[in-house]
């Protein structure tokens, strides 16, 4: 099929066609057809088109911005094909572009139309993980969890997601050592709000928080995985943890509607560092951990699973930490 | 010829399957003709790698889109399909002695 379509753009079709339509011997549609279809180079060569060629480029060249505004002092360490997450109902989009690492920031940038479709400053990136996901249509495929300081995350793909992520270790421990101030300005108008774009903010705190939009029994809670058990073995899954001390643990996978896991405080025994059930390797970057219940093992994994542990511990009914204990 | 196999879990699939594939032949062709171009020498250097980096981003889009639907299967069967059918009017077309056949075929 492709090489039927070279073939013709290479050679260059050319048609002429006159015809008529009659409706018993009268002539009602007149048609002249003259098309030509062939690529722009073999145009080129036939002398056609030329001066519209130039103009189109001319129009390019003095239009186009060079793609990306770079602040200064910034500069570009590393550029792939990519995509950004966009949270948006019903289950979100990726938007293909391409992914700019430079000195400052981390981005996705889309060429036509230009836009920036996601970008972070990369001070405030506390932790990238490579995930395997699995997509809409259940292909498995690796994908960039982007984790800022406060506790939001963002997703986002890249080619070499290895590479991207091994470059950005080595751009931000050579940026550590730089001069203040040479941040990004994060007032610049240009740059939409990385926060609230793509990334639900989901506070963390190791303290409860004072009285306000949330109750004050929440212990903690943040990004954390759940190995999901399924017919074909377990899968891990991306999500969001809880911690409260009235409602216990809950674990919410993203798109669901409801916690997947409840465990109230009463049936909370112990929390340990787990290992990964058969099979299933903890998503890279991260660490497993057993939440022992009366109802069984929880398997999660987390970026930061001492804070994990700290948080379920604090769920543990005093009377069943004393009763464990003696069990052993 | 292959046939698609559709029922009503990838109904879907077989209409992106079908866009996908189509993109993908245009998609193609436009990678052979942006070769040409360059290696027709009259681009500027700026030119070559815009036009570089927008069929790749083209490129890894399309990718992206085939693995997030688990389509890669189904667009090379219809590609193989779709070349079935190129060979075989290419063939009638070439060889006008064979529509006699082909009309005794049908009648």
């Amino acid at each position: 099929m492709s090489g039927l379509l070279d073939v013709l753009l290479n050679k260059g079709v050319y048609l002429d066609l006159d015809a008529i339509v009659t409706v018993a011997e009268v002539p009602l549609i007149g048609i002249s057809l003259r098309a030509v279809l062939g690529g722009m180079e073999t145009m080129l060569e036939y002398g056609m088109m030329d001066d519209w060629d130039e103009r189109t480029r001319a129009w390019a060249r003095r239009s186009l911005p060079s793609g990306l505004d770079l602040g200064e002092h910034e500069e570009i360490v590393t550029r792939m094909p990519g995509s950004a997450f966009r949270d948006e109902p019903p289950n979100g989009v990726w938007q293909p572009g391409t992914v700019f690492l430079t000195t400052q920031r981390l981005l996705v940038h889309r060429s036509e139309p230009s836009a920036v479709l996601w970008q972070a400053p990369i001070d405030v990136i506390a932790h990238i993980g490579i995930v395997r996901e699995r997509t809409v249509g259940g292909e498995e495929a690796q994908r960039l969890v982007v984790m800022m300081d406060d506790g939001a995350t963002s997703r986002l793909t890249a080619a070499r997601p290895d590479r991207l992520r091994e470059l950005f270790e080595r751009t931000r421990a050579s940026q550590s050592n730089a001069p203040a101030g040479s941040t990004a300005d994060p007032s610049d108008p240009k740059a939409p709000s990385v926060l609230n774009e793509g990334a639900r903010s989901e506070p963390t705190r190791d303290e409860p928080a004072p009285a306000g939009d949330q109750p004050d029994t929440i212990v903690g809670e943040g990004e954390l995985w759940f190995a999901e058990t399924r017919s074909a073995g377990a899968v891990w899954r991306r999500g969001i943890g809880r911690c409260d001390r009235s409602a216990g643990f809950t674990w919410r996978g993203d798109g669901d509607r409801r916690p997947a896991v409840r465990v109230p405080p009463s049936d909370v025994l112990a929390v340990r560092a787990g290992e990964a059930p058969e099979g299933a390797d903890a998503p890279e970057g991260l660490e497993a951990l057993a939440l022992d219940t009366r109802l069984g093992v929880v398997r999660l994994a987390a970026a930061q699973p001492d804070r994990w542990s700290h948080w379920l511990e604090q769920l543990i009914p005093e009377e069943v930490g004393r009763e464990h204990a003696q069990d052993r | 010829m292959s046939t698609l196999r559709i029922d009503e879990d990838n109904l879907k699939n077989g209409v992106l399957t079908l866009v996908v594939t189509l993109v993908e032949v245009i998609q193609e062709a436009l990678e052979a003709q942006a070769v040409r171009r360059i290696e027709g020498g009259s681009l500027t250097d700026e030119e070559q790698d815009r036009l570089g980096n927008a069929l790749l981003e083209l490129d890894e889009a399309m990718a992206q889109l085939k693995r997030d639907h688990g389509i890669d299967e189904s667009v090379e069967e219809l590609r193989r399909g779709l070349d079935d059918i190129v060979v075989d009017l290419v063939d009638k077309v070439t060889n006008p002695g064979r529509w006699g056949e082909a009309r005794g075929e049908l009648g």
